[in-house]
């Protein structure tokens, strides 16, 4: 919906518009990766180095948890939340130039938005296995 | 039940797991929060890109899907 209304209200070369779509496409992608997270079912296993912990329940078959199979469950939220976070405050920046100009066709007046933040993923996630149960 | 040295190390285990369950699930809701956040975020930029649509107008749209 917000991208509809980019679309048909600033010109397609409009730093606005080219930053609302940077963040929506961004936003697709980290929203599966959001769902895998707060619809997973989890269990508690106990690790030999970590003790008490909550990993995805994939024996549930559930598609949310098999996703988030073989990684540290830690690791992955807290790049979730950054990069959800990084986002976030990119579009802030031009809720904020449009706040200060009044129109969005006047944003140029104000320089070039900033470079669009860089959304590492959790590679440290990805190579780290299960914690095995006692 | 403080003498009991097996009640104890029960207690102790539970508080032990769930300190390490509060753990993760307070990094859960710090992704659930900033999900709501960005969303805030892009409430407010629809409103400004309706201009001069009142905000109170542009967000009953917003929140209505």
């Amino acid at each position: 919906m917000l991208w509809a209304l980019a679309q048909a209200s600033l010109s397609a070369d409009s730093e606005i518009q080219k930053a609302i779509k940077w963040a929506v496409q961004k936003l697709l992608s980290l929203e599966n990766s959001r769902n895998d997270a707060l619809h997973a079912p989890y269990r508690l296993v106990h690790d030999e180095e970590r003790g008490p912990t909550m990993v995805a329940n994939e024996l549930t078959g559930n598609k949310r948890a098999a996703n988030l199979s073989g990684r540290d469950l830690g690791v992955e939220l807290e790049s979730y939340q950054k990069n959800v976070t990084a986002v976030a405050d990119y579009l802030w920046e031009v809720v904020r130039r449009l706040s200060v100009s009044g129109n969005a066709l006047a944003i140029g007046r104000f320089g070039e938005m900033p470079p669009p933040p860089s959304l590492p993923k959790p590679a440290q996630a990805m190579t780290r296995k299960h914690p095995k149960s006692k | 039940m403080d003498d009991d040295p097996e009640f104890d190390e029960v207690t102790l285990t539970k508080l032990t797991e769930i300190m390490e369950l509060t753990g993760d699930a307070e990094a859960l809701g710090h992704v659930s929060l900033a999900w709501t956040r960005v969303h805030e975020i892009m409430a407010m930029l629809f409103g400004q890109l309706l201009r001069p649509v009142p905000e109170e107008r542009a967000y009953a749209i917003w929140h209505s899907i």
